[in-house]
């Protein structure tokens, strides 16, 4: 029976991953690596393109806000998982370019008769063209792949590199591994509407400007406010409205979350958010307690394991947002207790905390979320 | 369905509608309406099938068109081709896969087809036609926009055509002009040499004949190139100070004896304060003046032609109002005529051309001229009484005379020899050769010959550049013109020889051909059929002064 290696340290150092990968590299099994590095760990750049340029064994990963191993989350460290399977990686360059077809490029970089049934999808989460490439994506691939992935990159949000490769650490770009292994995949955020019925009416991709047609600041500011103690101000955004995310309604009742992390003084007060808008959408204000998250995630690893497996997984892959983690602070372990009280415990929780979410439920059209949790058995 | 599911409905209707009609590019328009229907129907595949090309257009995913999905929509467009198109939802069902098939008809432009895996409510298809119709007019509007920007590039490209065959057509008019020049040459400088000789009265009829037959000839040759430059707008006018009565009266003067052989009156009136220069283009005018004139005179035979000059003051001081009308007792022209007087070829009666000669062009030139100077010719006649045509022009007035003045050449025609002068003749062609002979032997000129650019450059270098004049044609084998007095121009400075005047005798008359000949280091360009009068003035010029 075929099973991941998994090596994960809570030291900063450099020489901990590098353990990591000599051990891992003593499993003659091991094909493939997925790589998770906390953004605290600060590596030395040159020196960790050294150490991923030495691996014989394919990479693909990220550094992110925090890790997640098994029932916590890590804001230093690192992670690795050797999987018995080989992964076709491939590298997206010009994550920000305009002129870049992304559709295109996945095209000519995977070949038209490639036998995939998974794709694990890292970004640079401060790229700004998140959504065109998860479009590319979908007009490729459609839903004949599960994707899992979403943003690396820093809490700081000063965009630097955080892609991990054979080929070293990169940024403004996005890796995209394919695998010929089944997965089950479950997608979920638990955020409820609160207010519904609200018209984006300018925005400029991820920045409203506008909401009913008036400062887009002034109409958050006038729902969110009565739901908290202390008036929310451009100061105090970020921490208050991580509680009160916006939904973009689809026809079933499903909402693709998008998170405002802060506001903008050009063209008047705009709320910056993770992730585009269209104008014209309507847009419902969410919000959620801790426990309700909480349970969501346990639904959505039942979703994940709702379908009947075609061959014995290796890993529980958690895609989990860092908002998330920061709203939910000490309880985030329960969520993650949550999945594993729903998921195979012989399987290792292993994953991040990204900046966006990149999945699609199986069934429907690929998305990036924000505040989401997403699960591939895999 | 609930409430709340009612709203999300209409809402989510509201975004798939408003994600149409942002483009007018057909294939972006389709992509970016079936992405939007495919994220709000979480759907798992979505296609649009085109009625015209009968074919899928796009698809979204690329790779997610699978045979089999295209036979199902093949098959069910088979069935549902012929019924009227109303846009909307028209049938689903369930494919083997366990996924939903919805097929709808987007007017008379195509079809939609999304694959599912959840199942969307009665309500929402029933919903979805006004989105569908929305969709089929904003197709139909990409496609005539497209049609627009096809068309605009057939113009262009038939433009692109037209100015290619102007340039053609350019380039063969100057290519004909020269080569009918040529000839002409030969012809009329042959009868000049032969009034110069014993003839008996016959002889001398016969001559005069053939001397107007060629002049007249020259003439269709002038208008034509003067019409096609026209009609290419290649042509413009100089504006050089000129004296107006020295620029008119020649011409009244000169069809004045003209109409007198045929028993017309020509009378010339000079109406209000005449300014003395003004400035414009004095050849141009006097070619519409000519052209006018001649026609008057050509169809009063035995009748009066009135040639009135009227200055008036203009509104600014420095200008002058200037009229110029030619009244003749002609045949007139029937009012439903006048219309076309005036289009290149076309004249007035048929019969015209065969009573009185003419191609038509004459008048179609003083109108191209006259539009150029922004004026317009006028015409006001009356069958069988007689016409007025007149044109009134604003001309600036040359303010200082004295700085205008330029010495005049002699007109006289009488010959002066030079006897002393060696002169190097660079001509091709036999019958140019002998006729340049003939007219430097009255000169009492022998000169030395050469058959082409290369002779001449040798010539002219074996006897030390001593000679006192170059007449050198322009297109000639071997080496050009152009290129042989390069040569000597360059052996000048090398041997610090003194500067040889050098005179082009060209049937390249062509805008710009005189000014590119004298960049090239050329003294004088003389055109042919070669004007005697300006031969024996560009032999003065340089054969006198240098004498002197």
């Amino acid at each position: 029976m075929s099973s991941a290696t998994t090596y994960f340290s809570d030291k900063t150092d450099l020489l901990s991953l590098s353990q990591g990968f000599s051990q891992l590299a003593q499993n003659p099994a091991i094909k493939s690596l997925l790589v998770f590095v906390a953004d605290a760990n600060d590596y030395d750049h040159s020196a960790l393109d050294a150490l991923l340029q030495s691996q014989s064994s394919t990479v693909i990963g990220g550094i992110f806000p925090e890790l997640v191993y098994q029932t916590h989350s890590y804001h230093q460290g690192c992670l690795i998982v050797g999987l018995p399977y080989a992964i076709n990686v491939q590298v997206i360059q010009g994550l920000s370019d305009a002129s870049v077809n992304y559709a295109d490029q996945i095209e000519a970089v995977f070949e038209l008769d490639i036998q995939a049934q998974t794709g694990i999808v890292f970004v640079d989460g401060l790229a700004k063209r998140i959504s065109a490439l998860v479009d590319g994506l979908f007009d490729v691939f459609g839903s004949t792949l599960n994707f899992i992935g979403g943003g690396a990159g820093s809490l700081s949000f000063v965009q630097k590199p955080c892609l991990l490769t054979n080929q070293g650490v990169i940024m403004d770009a996005a890796v995209i591994g394919l695998l010929d292994q089944p997965s089950r995949l479950g997608v979920g955020h638990g955020w409820k509407t609160i207010h519904a019925d609200h018209q984006v009416t300018q925005v400029d991709k991820n920045i409203i400007y506008q909401i009913d047609n008036r400062n887009a600041f002034e109409v958050y500011s006038e729902i969110v406010n009565p739901h908290v103690a202390e008036p929310i101000t451009p100061e105090n955004f970020f921490s208050i409205a991580q509680a009160f995310p916006f939904g973009i309604n689809k026809l079933n009742g499903d909402k693709v979350v998008r998170d405002p992390i802060a506001v903008t003084s050009e063209g008047g007060l705009g709320l910056i958010c993770v992730g585009e808008i269209a104008q014209g959408d309507f847009v419902d204000i969410l919000t959620a307690n801790a426990d309700e998250l909480i349970a969501s995630a346990g639904q959505t690893t039942q979703k994940a394991y709702s379908t009947d497996s075609t061959q014995p997984p290796v890993i529980n892959l958690t895609i989990d947002c860092i908002s998330r983690g920061l709203f939910l602070k000490e309880a985030f372990s329960q969520e993650l207790e949550a999945i594993q009280y729903h998921a195979d415990k012989t399987l290792p929780i292993v994953g991040a905390l990204v900046l966006g979410e990149i999945a699609n439920s199986g069934e429907g059209y690929l998305e990036f979320y924000n505040k989401t949790t997403a699960i591939a058995v895999l | 369905m609930t409430p709340s599911n009612v709203e999300t409905r209409v809402k989510v209707l509201y975004e798939i509608a408003m994600a149409m009609g942002n483009t007018l590019d057909e294939k972006q328009l389709l992509s970016d309406c079936l992405k939007v229907f495919l994220r709000k129907f979480n759907g798992l595949l979505i296609a649009f099938y085109d009625q015209s090309s009968q074919q899928v257009r796009v698809s979204l995913p690329r790779r997610g068109m699978k045979p089999a999905y295209i036979e199902q929509l093949e098959t069910l467009l088979a069935d549902e081709k012929s019924k009227t198109a109303v846009s909307g939802f028209v049938e689903s069902w369930l494919q083997h896969d366990g996924q939903l098939h919805y097929a709808f008809k987007v007017g008379a432009v195509g079809w939609l087809s999304l694959i599912s895996s959840q199942p969307i409510d009665a309500l929402t298809l029933g919903s979805l036609g006004p989105v569908c119709d929305k969709l089929a007019t904003s197709i139909r509007s990409c496609r005539t926009n497209q049609q627009l920007i096809e068309q605009e590039h057939d113009l262009q490209a038939a433009l692109y055509d037209l100015k290619k065959a102007q340039q053609a057509r350019d380039s063969f008019l100057a290519n004909m002009s020269h080569e009918i020049r040529t000839p002409l040459n030969g012809i009329l400088g042959f009868l000049h040499q032969l009034e110069d000789t014993s003839l008996d009265k016959q002889q001398k009829k016969y001559l005069s004949i053939i001397q107007h037959s060629s002049e007249t000839l020259v003439g269709i040759i002038n208008d034509i190139l003067d019409f096609s430059k026209m009609d290419a707008g290649k042509l413009t006018l100089a504006s050089e100070p000129f004296h107006l009565l020295d620029c008119v009266t020649p011409i009244i003067e000169l069809f004045r004896a003209k109409a007198s052989q045929q028993g017309t009156c020509v009378e010339f009136i000079q109406q209000g304060h005449m300014p003395a220069r003004i400035k414009g283009d004095a050849l141009r005018l006097k070619q519409i003046i000519s052209n006018l004139v001649s026609n008057a005179v050509k169809f009063s035979v035995g009748g009066h032609v009135s040639v009135t000059l009227q200055a008036k003051p203009s509104d600014y001081p420095s200008k002058v109002d200037l009229t110029l009308s030619v009244k003749d007792t002609g045949i007139g022209i029937a009012t439903e005529k006048l219309m076309v007087l005036g289009q290149p070829f076309v004249q007035a009666e048929n019969s015209t051309t065969r009573d009185f000669g003419g191609t038509g062009l004459g008048l179609a030139i003083c109108k191209g001229l006259l539009a150029l100077m922004g004026s317009s010719l006028q015409v006001k006649s009356e069958l069988g009484k007689g016409s007025c045509f007149y044109f009134n022009w604003q001309a600036e007035m040359a303010a200082d005379p004295l700085t205008l003045i330029k010495p005049k050449p002699s007109a006289a025609l009488v010959v002066t020899t030079y006897p002393d002068k060696r002169i190097l003749l660079v001509e091709d062609n036999k019958v140019n050769q002998m006729l340049m002979k003939a007219i430097l032997a009255k000169m009492q000129i022998k000169p030395d010959l050469a058959e082409n650019g290369q002779q001449a450059v040798e010539q002219f270098q074996n006897q030390q550049a001593c000679y006192d004049l170059v007449l050198m044609d322009i297109n000639m084998p071997i080496m050009d013109g152009v290129e042989a007095t390069q040569r000597m121009r360059e052996f000048e400075v090398e041997t610090g020889c003194h500067r040889v005047p050098i005179v082009a005798l060209t049937a390249n008359v062509l805008r710009g051909d005189r000014e590119k000949y004298l960049s090239h280091q050329m003294d004088e360009v003389l055109a042919k059929p070669i004007d005697m009068t300006k031969l024996y003035q560009v032999f003065e010029t340089f054969l006198l002064d240098r004498a002197e």
